[in-house]
């Protein structure tokens, strides 16, 4: 119990310092190898092993269609399709911004990505019809969580490799669908109220036609993600097939059909995928050290033990998880994240009854709701970036977002079917 | 000079990793399509790409060092009231040339450990695969000792979700 607190206290100090997280995770590991006089050469055979898997190599590649669709821009199209759609509901805008980060998320599962594509794409238009930027900036960084939870999702994968084997990604992609499209519905609904009271504009339906023309437009974008479910079911292809397939797919797409992937966005996309691969997967490696050395110390066990006493009742046990959950998600990053809490968390849930991919679609959603809270919330960072007002402002009138996060939060613990029906009726 | 050279190598190798992104892409689709349209995958595919990943993620990582595009909390500092801001940036980039050299030493002793391991369906060993960690620990402590000694602030970014 006292090596596991030093090591997690090691690890405040370092991320505290502003040494990079997996640096940090890679040096508080090896301090406590030194304690438990392991050599230390252990350390760099854990990372190796730790990015020695098959499976891993399908998230550069979703990374990376994801990139190469956003270059060839697939936000304007699918902006265009949610505004001849929902443009002329209550909330006007923001119901288009809602509706396109989820198409959005059915393309790329980077909710980062989402939220400047979209921030930038309706934020001015926003602005110009007389929506407030606080507005956009709640509206754009909540709405892009539910890219988390549509498949592709990269960090579904990161959680397949951190629960171990036998959990079929297919279950998981699919499992996320219903929990992702009830996510954006409660937004939709929070969006509608605070919209009317706040008295924005809606646009006017444009009729059938442009629709039509809007969706077939967006249409080659959206496929991504049938092809990869479609092709993962079907076993026609692995999940890492499947991502280089849509890779291939996108390529195609973006430079034959939209045409805009010219030279420099070629490049751009494949540079930025990389540089965001090189992110994960470094802590990926060191994580999976820290991890052996969290099992080594008996952690799920220990912390098991703590919460007996709440354990008689798995809804508590579960409510007590994403709690934790939601508090270490406003200091830390998605992917380590994921990593670190999935061994912990992920026996002491099935000890109560919840199935690993139901606890998939939680943690993202829980690990999702940090990225959208200060003081580490990239996705609020970049949402408030793109609109220009400070975290602040945006923070004023974000609440409502958080309850109907929450909310659809609490009803993924509650209801097992939302996450497990789809992947039974389809297997 | 020195700040060139290292600003053209971590270029260089961001680079060579968004090739070997393009290669893993490339690899693993010829898979499928040979798979299904020749009725026969090639055994090496899987592997090869594999490898290119692992070289990506150390080479890159090195660059992200220079670069400073690694994940990282930079709120805790930037509240630090000088002089104790630059000191912990001191401090942090002391312990990146840490880790950089304790992972040149034990990648060295990794490598030497498997340099003999067959990977199967390639004419190469573990070792030699592995051969990229020493090196990128080495130049990881080389880029953050030149953040060093030009005082700088490490830059980082917030997130990768």
């Amino acid at each position: 119990m006292t090596l596991i607190l030093l090591l997690l206290l090691l690890l405040a100090i370092l991320l505290y310092l502003g040494v990079p997280v997996a640096v940090s995770l890679f040096l508080s590991a090896c301090a406590i190898l030194l304690a438990l006089d392991i050599p230390l050469v252990v350390a760099v055979q854990r990372m190796s092993t730790g990015v020695n898997i098959f499976t891993l190599m399908a998230i550069p590649l979703f990374i990376l269609a994801g990139e190469l669709m956003t270059q060839a821009g697939i936000a304007r199209r699918l902006v265009n399709l949610s505004e001849s759609t929902l443009g002329s509901a209550p909330g006007g805008l923001g119901q288009v911004t809602i509706l396109s980060s989820m198409l959005f998320g059915a393309v790329s599962g980077s909710a980062l990505a989402s939220a400047s594509a979209m921030g930038s794409a309706i934020g001015p238009e926003m602005r110009k019809r007389g929506f407030d930027a606080d507005y956009a900036v709640n509206v754009s960084t909540t709405a892009s969580i539910t890219g988390l939870l549509i498949p592709p999702s990269h960090n579904m994968i990161i959680y397949a490799t951190a629960a171990g084997t036998g959990i079929s990604i297919g279950d998981l992609f699919l499992g996320g669908v219903l929990p992702g499209v009830l996510t954006g519905v409660a937004l939709m609904v929070v969006a509608g109220i605070v919209a009317t009271r706040r008295g924005y504009p809606r646009g006017s339906f444009p009729g059938l036609r442009p629709v039509i023309r809007a969706a077939a437009s967006a249409f080659p974008g959206i496929l991504t993600a049938v092809i990869i479910l479609v092709g993962i079911l079907a076993g026609i292809f692995t999940p890492t097939e499947s991502a280089a397939i849509a890779c291939a797919y996108t390529l195609l797409v973006g430079a034959f059909v939209y045409r805009e992937l010219d030279r420099d966005r070629l490049r751009a996309a494949f540079v930025n995928s990389a540089r965001t691969t090189i992110m994960v997967m470094f802590i990926i490696a060191t994580a999976s050290l820290f991890g052996w050395v969290l099992a080594v110390l008996q952690t799920p066990a220990q912390l098991a033990e703590l919460l007996a006493p709440a354990m008689t009742s798995p809804l508590l046990t579960l409510v007590l998880i994403a709690v934790m959950l939601l508090v270490l998600g406003t200091f830390m990053d998605m992917a380590p994240l994921i990593l670190i809490t999935t061994p912990i968390f992920l026996p002491i849930a099935m000890q109560v009854g919840m199935d690993p991919v139901q606890f998939g679609v939680m943690l993202m959603l829980a690990l999702g709701i940090g990225l959208l809270t200060p003081p580490v919330g990239s996705v609020l960072f970049v949402g408030c970036a793109a609109q220009g007002i400070t975290i602040g402002e945006a923070l004023k009138s974000i609440w409502p977002f958080y309850l109907a996060l929450l909310f659809a939060l609490l009803l993924v613990i509650c209801v097992p079917g939302l996450s497990l029906w789809l992947p039974a009726l389809l297997a | 000079m020195a700040e060139r050279a290292i600003s053209l190598i971590s270029r260089g190798l961001l680079l060579m990793s968004a090739l070997a992104l393009a290669l893993m892409m490339a690899i693993l689709t010829w898979q499928v399509f040979s798979r299904y349209l020749l009725g026969d995958s090639p055994a090496w595919a899987e592997q090869a790409a594999l490898i290119l990943m692992i070289w990506m993620t150390f080479l890159g990582s090195a660059s992200g060092i220079a670069d400073g595009f690694h994940i990282r909390i930079v709120e805790g500092v930037t509240s630090l009231p000088q002089p104790w801001r630059s000191r912990a940036v001191k401090v942090a980039n002391l312990l990146i040339i840490l880790a950089g050299i304790m992972i040149l030493i034990l990648g060295s002793e990794l490598v030497g450990a498997t340099w003999t391991n067959a990977v199967p369906t390639l004419p190469v060993t573990r070792g030699m695969v592995y051969l990229v960690i020493p090196f990128s620990g080495a130049l990881m402590a080389a880029f953050a000792l030149q953040r060093l000694l030009r005082g700088e602030e490490i830059v980082g970014s917030a997130g990768s979700a």
